[in-house]
């Protein structure tokens, strides 16, 4: 992986552009910090307390202080640059919710998945889900400090990634972390093959 | 280049005869969650949330038909949903094809000639969105 990108994003014409984006991951991922951090306008969240028997608390490792999960969905908004104004749909972690996902994905052109490094298989499922839709995404490893990120290439070989899938670090409280993490995803989204396919269609 | 619902402020006209007394505001918006038009007292802000929450709204209410009704016959479409506050209403409803309609009301909003109305606007509404090229619905599912 080579630089991670900062600064605008490039587009070829003049016009304001909406892209909706989907921030997904499993449970307690850092899925809405990471909206609540980029949003420009107060972002809207579905938080519920979590009770011991539903939740996996025990999954965790380490994360003591939440108490809420995710039930329908995070949103939030983001003007990239004065052309992108990105509108970010976050999903639910948990497996049971996942029902929520048909109708938030509708329209999306890209997503976001969030990992952690301490459980990395836990974003599998949700990759697979997105190749299955043929949704065009990028993996943001999200930095709980608890253990050591290894390299890049040992990242994509554990995730397969094609080269061409963009794979940052970031930290969901950080803002221009998160930023950077979108910016990557929106190139990627507005490169891909598929895009221009719909462009010219 | 390929882009979600954009916003189309000369709707809002149409939308404008929701104003009844006692409604607040309301927003037309697309199956993907993006905002067509609004009106009323709401910014712009704010009409973006409603929507995303409107269209996750109508994705659970969607997903209740499943226990609506026989399961040996076809499962019934989806026409509205109504929620009920201390403080008013939120009615969301169908718009045509792919595009939904909610509005915010206090509790005095006088329900019969209300939903009347907002059934009215729908009707316009739908007629006019169905000519248009769908926006945002590229559908990939
Ligand atoms: N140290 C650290 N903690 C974080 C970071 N991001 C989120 N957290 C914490 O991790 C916990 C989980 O964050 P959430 O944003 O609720 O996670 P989520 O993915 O939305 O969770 P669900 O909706 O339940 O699936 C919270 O207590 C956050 O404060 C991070 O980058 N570093
Ligand atoms: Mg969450």
């Amino acid at each position: 992986m080579g630089s991670e990108p900062s600064g605008e994003v490039y587009l070829p014409d003049t016009v304001r552009t909406a892209v909706k984006v989907l921030v997904v991951g499993p449970f307690a991922v850092g899925k809405s910090t990471f909206v609540n951090t980029l949003s420009e306008i107060e972002p809207l969240h579905t938080e519920e307390t979590m009770t011991r028997d539903g939740a996996v608390v025990d999954d965790l490792h380490g994360i003591t202080d939440k108490t809420t999960t995710t039930v329908a969905l995070d949103f939030g908004r983001r003007t990239l640059s004065d052309r992108v104004v990105l509108y970010m749909f976050g999903t639910p972690g948990q497996q049971r919710f996942l029902s929520m996902w048909e109708d938030l994905a509708h329209g999306a052109l890209g997503a976001l998945v969030l990992a952690d490094v301490a459980r990395l298989e836990d974003s599998f499922d949700v990759i697979s889900v997105l190749e299955d839709r043929g949704l065009p995404y990028g993996v943001a490893i999200n930095d709980f400090n608890t253990v050591e990120i290894p390299p890049h290439e040992e990242l994509r070989e554990a995730f397969d990634l094609l080269p061409e899938i963009p794979l940052v670090t970031c930290d969901a409280r950080d803002r221009s972390a998160t930023a950077r993490a979108m910016v990557s995803l929106v190139e990627h989204v507005l490169a891909s093959p598929l895009q221009h396919a719909r462009e010219s269609a | 280049m390929s882009t979600n619902t954009v916003r189309r402020p000369e709707l809002r006209w149409m939308l404008d005869d929701v104003l009844l007394p006692e409604v607040r505001s309301a927003v037309v918006l697309a199956r993907d969650g993006l905002v067509i038009t609004a009106t009323g007292e709401i910014s712009e802000a704010d009409a973006d949330r409603f929507a995303a929450c409107l269209a996750s709204l109508r994705g659970s209410s969607a997903a209740a038909t499943e226990f609506c009704g026989d399961s040996s016959e076809a499962q019934p479409a989806w026409n509205q949903t109504l929620i009920e506050f201390d403080t008013g209403y939120i009615f969301l409803i169908a718009a045509g094809p792919h595009a939904y309609m909610g509005v915010s009301t206090t509790k005095r909003v006088d329900m019969g000639p209300a939903t009347q109305r907002f059934h009215a606007v729908v009707q316009k509404l739908g007629t006019e969105l169905g000519t248009l090229p769908r926006s945002g619905d590229s559908d990939r599912s």
